[in-house]
């Protein structure tokens, strides 16, 4: 008799991007059933189990693996950058789940190792030019740009993780989880500039927005979101420096400050304005210029390559500590809680197939594989 | 002699950071009507239109820096001469106007309206007021000095100062060969993300029980 736990098929389906009814059409059964299942009121049988298993493309195992409670009932609302754009509440529901999974990840390696210490000043969006100003004072930066966003952000504690949304207009999400804050970037989108200013923005939710209910936030997202991209405009281009740098405020002057100050063309207009550096006039001028030079598009601004990278390198340099000093390794790690792949390279940024090659190749990056990989998504 | 007195009130406005932030003015302007006229077809004109555009653009980036505080002790006002608007640098001492020139050896052109002339003349006969630095300089008194610039196969940037008759030499350097100003090259420093491994686990042999071992369902079991 298989025990599987109720919350985690739940779990593992809503990751999925499953309906109830979808999972019950794979498996030819009831939609009944499959609340039962889930709802604790009935158990699948082991055949059911192994066929539920096939459907979700996850190992037996995760679906007898209990889910850490504080996962569930101490995780705040995912609040998504462009929260019109979270079209449907699958689309929550699953990056819901696919954050608890995460934080899931991070819990069981805070069992060997310590992460930086989390740093959030305690700042509202009632003075949002202030609020950025003390988050950079609390942590040690002056108004310089800032080169190493991703870096900076895990060495405040903030876990970040990639994510596959499926949805190019979603771009990132954030929440808090057990006290410790996530924030997921969207691996649909290259732009560079875009990334930086996304992860931004979910510093801005992070910070403002993490006690607000998610009816609040549905109800108020349009404020919500102008007070996040104020935030990330405000952290990422202070006035004193920034304004200092706009000597000329043509698009071109624009345009050269673009590798300096890491951000979109658009986002030092937007700033230039709120800054009341360049007029209400000059601001739509510029909008209409970008336009006609297609600029406005996704992917289309010039300069992009020479922004830098948001690089996440804390689940990966992680990895590597436990790996050296033999403590576990990736496959032990997998054994042991087999959630999707997709959620290891989220975190741990390394492919796991690629991997395997590696292993057979080089015979000793991984001492200890118990499993085998190739059967497992 | 009296070029030394002039050198010297001068460099009591501008000094060295002020006139680097002149050479970033000029370099950015000259950049910008590069750029924007890229794509302009190349007539015997183009070299023309870019002179009056990079006229055009150093006082806008002169005004732009001075309303941006780049500048220690310099304000910036439109003159509207005889109709004919000019930007004027005020310093303690000296009022500062561009002008652009084909090559270095060139005197400024006379303006329509006589704004240059006039300023000569009213050079000429300040001399005396500034015979003592300390002396308290009314607003129209300044000395008039002219960034005198250029570069279409050349690039330059002189204070000269004329007088009626006198001719003085150039009262700074080339401005173009000083070094540029630091505007915030660098970049906040920011640590790397280090993991550590927890004391306990570095010296222990046997692993400890997996947080999901431990976890309570929230829904129990049938």
């Amino acid at each position: 008799m298989s025990t599987a736990n109720p919350e985690r098929i739940a779990q593992v389906r809503e990751f999925a991007g499953l309906s109830k009814t979808d999972l019950a059409q794979k498996l030819e059964v009831s939609v009944a059933a499959v609340s039962q299942w889930e709802d604790g009121s009935k158990n699948p049988t082991t055949a059911n189990l192994i066929s539920i298993a096939q459907a979700l493309s996850v190992d037996v195992k995760l679906l007898m693996k209990p889910v850490p409670s504080v996962v569930l009932t101490r995780r705040g609302p995912a609040i998504f950058r462009a929260q019109s754009a979270a079209k449907t509440a699958q689309m929550k529901r699953r990056a819901n789940r696919f954050a608890e999974m995460a934080s899931e990840l991070f819990m069981l390696l805070e069992q060997w190792v310590s992460f930086p210490k989390i740093e959030l000043p305690s700042v509202t969006p009632s003075n949002i030019e202030k609020a950025a100003e003390t988050c950079r004072k609390a942590w040690g930066l002056g108004n310089l740009p800032i080169t190493k966003l991703g870096e900076l952000f895990e060495s405040k504690g903030i876990r970040l993780c990639s994510a596959e949304f499926g949805d190019d207009r979603c771009d990132a999400y954030s929440c808090i989880i057990d006290g410790r804050p996530f924030t997921f970037l969207g691996t649909e989108k290259q732009d560079r500039a875009r990334a930086r200013f996304d992860i931004a923005h979910e510093l801005g939710h992070l910070l403002f927005h993490q006690h607000v209910s998610e009816e609040d936030i549905l109800n108020n997202s349009a404020e919500i979101e102008k007070q996040a991209n104020l935030f990330a405009s405000a952290f990422l281009m202070p006035a004193e420096t920034f304004s200092k740098d706009v000597v000329d405020t043509s698009i071109l002057g624009f345009k050269r400050l673009k590798p300096k100050w890491g951000v979109s063309i658009q986002a030092m207009i937007y700033r230039a304005k709120t800054l009341e550096l360049i007029t209400e006039e000059t601001f739509e001028r510029h909008f209409r210029n970008m336009s006609a030079r297609g600029w406005r598009k996704a992917k289309a601004e010039p300069l992009d390559e020479t922004i830098p990278l948001v690089n996440r390198s804390l689940g990966k340099s992680t990895l590597e500590l436990l790996e050296k000093n033999n403590v576990i390794n990736i496959w032990e790690i997998l054994s042991d809680l087999p959630l999707p792949n997709t959620v290891f390279q989220s975190v741990f940024d390394r492919d796991l197939h690629f991997a395997t090659r590696n292993q057979v190749v080089l015979g000793k990056e991984f001492i200890r594989p118990k499993i085998d990989p190739n059967n497992r998504n | 002699m009296q070029n030394e007195h002039f050198v010297n009130l001068t460099k009591l406005d501008w000094t060295d950071h002020n006139l680097s932030i002149l050479k970033f003015c000029k370099e950015e302007a000259y950049k910008a009507v590069l750029a924007h006229t890229a794509d302009y077809p190349p007539t015997p004109h183009l070299p023309v239109v870019r002179g009056v555009m990079g006229w055009d653009r150093l006082d806008y980036f002169l005004d732009v820096a001075a309303k941006n505080n780049l500048f220690e002790g310099i304000t910036s006002r439109w003159v509207d001469f005889q109709g004919a608007p000019i930007l004027e640098l005020r310093g303690k001492y000296t009022s500062l106007t561009a002008c652009h020139v084909l090559s270095r050896d060139d005197k400024p052109r006379e303006s329509a309206y006589g704004y240059r002339k006039n300023n000569r003349a009213k050079n000429e006969k300040n001399q005396e007021l500034f015979a003592e630095i300390e002396a308290s300089v009314s607003e129209d008194d300044l000395l008039h000095i002219i960034l005198l610039h250029g570069g279409r196969n050349d690039n330059f940037a002189y204070l000269r100062i004329y007088l009626e008759d006198s001719d003085i030499p150039a009262l700074s350097e080339n401005i173009m060969l000083m070094d540029s100003p630091e505007m915030t090259p660098e970049t906040e420093s920011v640590p790397t993300p280090m993991p550590t491994l927890k004391e306990a686990i570095a010296k222990a042999e046997i692993l400890p029980e997996l947080p999901a071992d431990k976890g309570k369902n929230v829904h129990s079991q049938s």
